[in-house]
């Protein structure tokens, strides 16, 4: 069966990667899925965002228990999955990583 | 004639206006008309500006940037020196280039200001004429005896004006300055990008290039290129406008960065959640599972205080549930809805409350 997605935005002026994870851990639980990946967009307004893509989930497991942090070569083995996001309105590369407890 | 010979000839008109007959009249008012246009055009007329002998347009004006043969020159001097490989021959070539830009950004402009004083000049007189024969007609009304002249009068000036509108709206007159004004932007913008490498060397800008976008620059001030480029930006402006819309209504969904305490509210509620529907889950008798379920229907009521929630909830029927499970798949439902419908204050009072009631 083909995953269910939810995609929301956050403004670009987030104002650091802890605030982008506790953002994407609020809204995995008040979604009710988990984050698949993060990216960055510019509208051709000019408008610039993060995209948050979550699947869908029927239970809870797992949910809220994402750990994000800076890019680097060395841990992105260990990672969910790499993303990008705009932190204080500049890209940043990013890594995510799930926590099972 | 002057205009005091023309006022008399008004004033005759107007006395002997009895006994003329009405094609007399017209004609006479008509032909003042005529001669009030040309008498008034005479002393409204402000005759252009004489040119600086530097700023002649004449090709054979040594100064003149129609000079063909001093054009030629500097292009001999460019092809000369940009073939050469030493330093000093293509910083010469680069000069060569440069004047021979500022020659074609002087002619363009040349051509381009005498278009506008042209244009200018058309559309002022074409609607002074209107006017003044509007006026005309019009007093024409006022001086003539008689119902049935009046009348005829009456329908030649709703012809006028009617003519008016259509010509004011089919040949875009009133319009005109406006295309007239993205021209402006139009070549300023082409001629920024132009004056911005005149400082390169040969190699990365020659004079080729230069030449393409001063046809560019020309192309800029003309009425196609303002009316493509007026059609392209207001449509541009109207899809910027349009995504803002959808970024302000429901579309796409932008929310707010969550706060610490907003996130250890939401993980709590969870955890009670699953807490409430073990404790039910564990429960054997029917008492029990009355006992287990308590919580939950004291969080639904707890949530109904809201009328925003209390209508999800009851589109879901939440309170005549007796099983744990579906409550809380009716509850997140509810959440990831307001969620997405950024109204997350009611997704977060959702958290609060399971906390606040489930813990008791």
């Amino acid at each position: 069966m083909a995953e269910e997605l939810t995609t929301i935005s956050f403004h670009s002026s987030m104002s650091s990667i802890k605030g982008l994870e506790n953002t994407c851990n609020e809204n995995e639980i008040n979604l009710n899925g988990k984050l698949k990946s993060l990216d960055i967009v510019v509208k051709p307004s000019g408008v610039k965002l993060t995209e948050a893509v979550f699947v869908d989930q029927n239970d809870d497991e797992g949910l809220g228990k994402l750990t994000i942090k800076k890019f680097t070569a060395a841990d992105e083995p260990n990672a969910a999955f790499r993303g990008k996001a705009f932190i204080l309105t500049q890209p940043v590369d990013v890594l995510v990583f799930r926590s099972s407890t | 004639m002057t205009v005091i010979e023309a006022l008399t000839e008004i004033g005759e008109i107007i006395m002997k206006s009895e006994s003329l007959t009405f094609h007399r009249l017209f004609y006479r008012i008509n032909t003042l008309a005529i001669l009030l246009v040309f008498i008034l055009g005479q002393s409204v007329i402000v005759k252009a500006q004489k040119l600086p002998p530097l700023l002649k347009t004449s090709e054979t004006t040594p100064s003149s940037a129609f000079n063909k043969d001093a054009i030629a020159a500097l292009q001999k001097g460019y092809d000369d020196n940009v073939v050469k490989t030493d330093e000093p021959s293509l910083e010469l070539a680069r000069q060569y280039r440069n004047r021979l830009i500022a020659i074609g950004r002087e002619q363009t402009d040349a051509f381009f200001l005498s278009y506008q004083q042209i244009d200018r000049k058309h559309r002022e007189w074409l609607q002074f004429t209107l006017d003044f024969l509007e006026i005309g007609a019009a007093a024409a009304i006022s001086m003539t005896n008689g119902t049935r002249a009046k009348t005829v009068i009456a329908i030649g000036l709703g012809a006028l004006q009617a003519s008016r509108t259509s010509l004011n709206k089919n040949f875009r007159l009133l319009e005109r300055q406006i295309l007239i004004n993205k021209m402006i932007e139009n070549r300023a913008l082409t001629l920024a990008s132009i004056l911005s490498k005149l400082d390169n060397n040969v190699k990365d800008y020659s004079w080729e290039l230069a030449r393409s976008e001063l046809r560019d620059y020309f192309i800029a001030g003309t009425l196609d290129d303002a009316l493509s480029s007026l059609s392209t930006s207001t449509g541009q402006a109207a899809s910027n406008a349009e995504e803002k819309l959808r970024i302000v209504s429901e579309d796409i969904t932008i929310l707010p960065e969550s706060s610490a305490t907003d996130l250890m509210s939401a993980r709590d509620a969870n955890k009670t959640l699953d807490r409430l529907n073990a404790n039910f889950k564990s429960a054997t008798s029917a008492a029990d599972k009355t006992a287990a379920l308590k919580p939950f229907l004291d969080i639904l009521d707890e949530l109904r205080k809201d009328p925003d929630l209390k209508q999800q909830i009851d589109a879901k029927s939440l309170t005549t549930l007796t099983d744990g499970d579906k409550i809380i798949e009716g509850i997140r439902q509810i959440r990831k809805a307001f969620t997405l419908d950024k109204r997350l204050q009611l997704a977060r009072k959702i958290n609060i409350t399971i906390n606040l009631i489930g813990n008791k």
